[in-house]
């Protein structure tokens, strides 16, 4: 079972699956719910903090998890950390990437950028054109840390790897763009 | 077979999934002829209810034929070819919690009952296609589906009539009912309701057939409010007045006797500058729902009266008035519905006309086209109040 939403709470170790029942009560409610737990329900054991054990259950009618709405979250909660990192800290992004004539507007900019298409990602994943948005954003950014790695920028090590970075986010973005704006909803869009 | 799928926040898909199997000997399976999307399954759509998995099957009110029965079910009357109605829930009928009639908080059928305890301190019921904390069943927005506990779950119902006819006893003619029996309306009473969707406007058919005085019926959408007016509400439109100050208005300067909430988790206003707070608030979980009619509801209430609350909330709720509650002597009555409690005398009154249900249903759809119509639901397009799904 993976439990999505970043609220709930997260056992720390799986200790067993299926078959192996929590010992909590021996008869009562809890028996007759244990009774209920059959080899066609997958369940997973896990053991807590405080050393007690917690089953999870869930269903084996269940359509394939799709992929793409957890890389689109979790896009949107990335660029809201960058968004805040520009936003509240522009000299640090200046100083990280060796931008000494660069006013700090323009790493505010940047931050609210970042925070407009996080935002919007964090509370609708499926919003496609934000997606793309965010590509024709990272095609900016790659030309311009393209330029800071040049040899007279000292800071060019740390350029080189906000370019890896962004290169990659741009992987994830058009990959997630593309799949969000061709899933179909209405039967046919199993596993995208 | 196909069933609409929660794949994410507001990411809904009608997608293949494996057929259901009778998994124990009291399980049944039902062939879907009808099944609806409830304003709580917007809840979970929007993200709202945590331990939602990629690849829930979403659904809680449906409605079909009986295709499969397991032995115990059959022992206990059921069998293939019955018509019956799905509640939201599943029940032992024989744990506790059931003998008392407290059938949303059966001690049994939740399989999850631990992550239910770690939530809420205690456990819930089972329920369908509600998230992991109450079972992680799949739901009913499916062509078939599996129903644990069969012949203790299950309301049988005649084999004429349409479907749209008994088809709201799984979930919000139930809630509504019990939203007003909550409120233990006499019959001086003014009862405030908030919020006029489906429930809402079961609450004030529930409450005047109760008896009351006057139902006041709050809301900001003309075709709702429409209808609620038509059930013999009086109507305050919340985008034309402040609530709180109608109210007093409208009751000698006291508030109403009984004031119930059919809004829940995601109530809008009461300006744009506090929704915003909440907003805010709930984007960062220092809570997890905007509890506005609530807030409103006890803070309107009437000194010694009761605040009934069937709309739904999941986790945490900042600035509730509980000042108010606590110095004006209020009683705070809620839970998900006992459907079982109330299926009885519904059926009846059904059977006999005196509640025709079917008046809220607004659009009629196949399965397929739920994903779009779980978005016409909550952006309240088109005039839509109830959506029904044909598999």
């Amino acid at each position: 079972v993976s439990i999505q939403d970043p609220a709930s709470p997260r056992p720390r170790r799986k200790t067993a699956i299926s078959g192996d029942r929590p010992a909590t009560d021996s008869a009562g409610p809890e028996a007759a719910r244990r009774a209920v737990l059959d080899k066609n329900t997958p369940s997973r054991t896990f053991r807590l903090p405080n050393g007690k054990t917690m089953t999870l259950s869930t269903d084996r009618v269940r359509a394939k998890p799709a992929v793409t709405p957890q890389i689109s979250f979790l896009l949107g909660q990335n660029a809201i950390g960058l968004g805040l990192w520009g936003l509240l800290a522009p000299k640090g992004v200046n100083r990280f990437l060796g931008l000494t004539n660069s006013p700090q507007r323009t790493q505010a900019l940047f931050g609210a950028r970042e925070m407009a298409t996080g935002m919007a990602l964090f509370s609708d994943p499926t919003k496609a054109l934000v997606l793309w948005a965010r590509v024709a954003g990272d095609v900016f950014d790659i030309f311009l840390l393209r330029s800071l790695t040049r040899p007279h920028n000292p800071k060019r090590g740390n350029a080189k790897l906000a370019l890896g970075v962004v290169l990659a986010v741009t992987v994830l973005d058009v990959v997630a763009a593309a799949r969000m704006t061709t899933v179909r909803r209405n039967g046919q869009g199993a596993g995208s | 077979m196909k069933a609409i799928c929660w794949q994410g926040k507001k990411d809904l898909r009608c997608e293949e999934v494996p057929d259901p199997i009778l998994q124990d000997s009291k399980d049944a399976i039902i062939r879907v002829t009808s099944t609806c999307i409830c304003g709580s399954d917007l809840h979970l759509m929007n993200g709202f209810v945590p331990t939602m998995c990629a690849g829930d099957v979403m659904g809680h009110e449906p409605m079909g034929e009986v295709v499969e029965v397991g032995a115990e079910a059959r022992a206990k009357g059921l069998k293939v070819g019955d018509r019956v109605v799905v509640p939201f829930q599943m029940i032992c009928g024989e744990c506790e919690q059931c003998q008392a009639g407290n059938f949303s908080v059966c001690q049994v059928t939740n399989r999850n009952a631990d992550l239910a305890r770690a939530f809420f301190g205690d456990t819930t019921a089972g329920l369908f296609g509600y998230s992991h904390i109450t079972g992680g069943y799949a739901g009913g927005q499916a062509e078939l589906m599996r129903v644990p506990f069969a012949a203790t779950t299950v309301i049988k119902t005649p084999s004429t009539g349409a479907d749209e006819l008994y088809l709201f006893l799984s979930d919000i003619l139930p809630t509504g009912w019990q939203a007003a029996k909550f409120a233990k309306i006499k019959p001086a009473d003014t009862v405030a309701v908030w919020g006029c969707g489906p429930v809402g406007l079961f609450a004030i058919q529930s409450a005047l057939l109760l008896g009351a005085q006057r139902v006041i019926a709050i809301d900001d959408v003309p075709e709702r409010l429409a209808m609620a007016a038509g059930l013999g509400a009086e109507i305050l439109d919340r985008s034309q007045a402040k609530v709180l100050a109608a109210l007093k208005d409208m009751t000698d300067g006291h508030g109403p006797e009984k004031c119930i909430d059919a809004v829940g988790i995601e109530a809008h206003g009461p300006n744009p500058l506090l929704e915003l707070i909440d907003r805010a608030q709930t984007a960062l979980k220092l809570e997890t729902e905007r509890p506005v009619a609530l807030r409103e509801a006890i803070m309107a209430c009437k000194a010694g009266g009761i605040v009934s609350v069937p709309g739904v909330y999941a986790g945490l709720s900042n600035m509730v008035p509980m000042g108010a509650l606590m110095n004006k002597g209020l009683t705070l009555r809620t839970g998900q519905t006992h459907v079982k409690r109330w299926s009885d005398d519904l059926l009846r009154r059904i059977e006999q006309g005196e509640i025709d249900p079917t008046f809220v249903v607004t659009h009629t759809v196949p399965l397929d086209r739920g994903p779009e119509m779980y978005k016409t639901f909550r952006d309240k397009k088109d005039g839509c109040i109830k959506v029904v799904l044909k598999p």
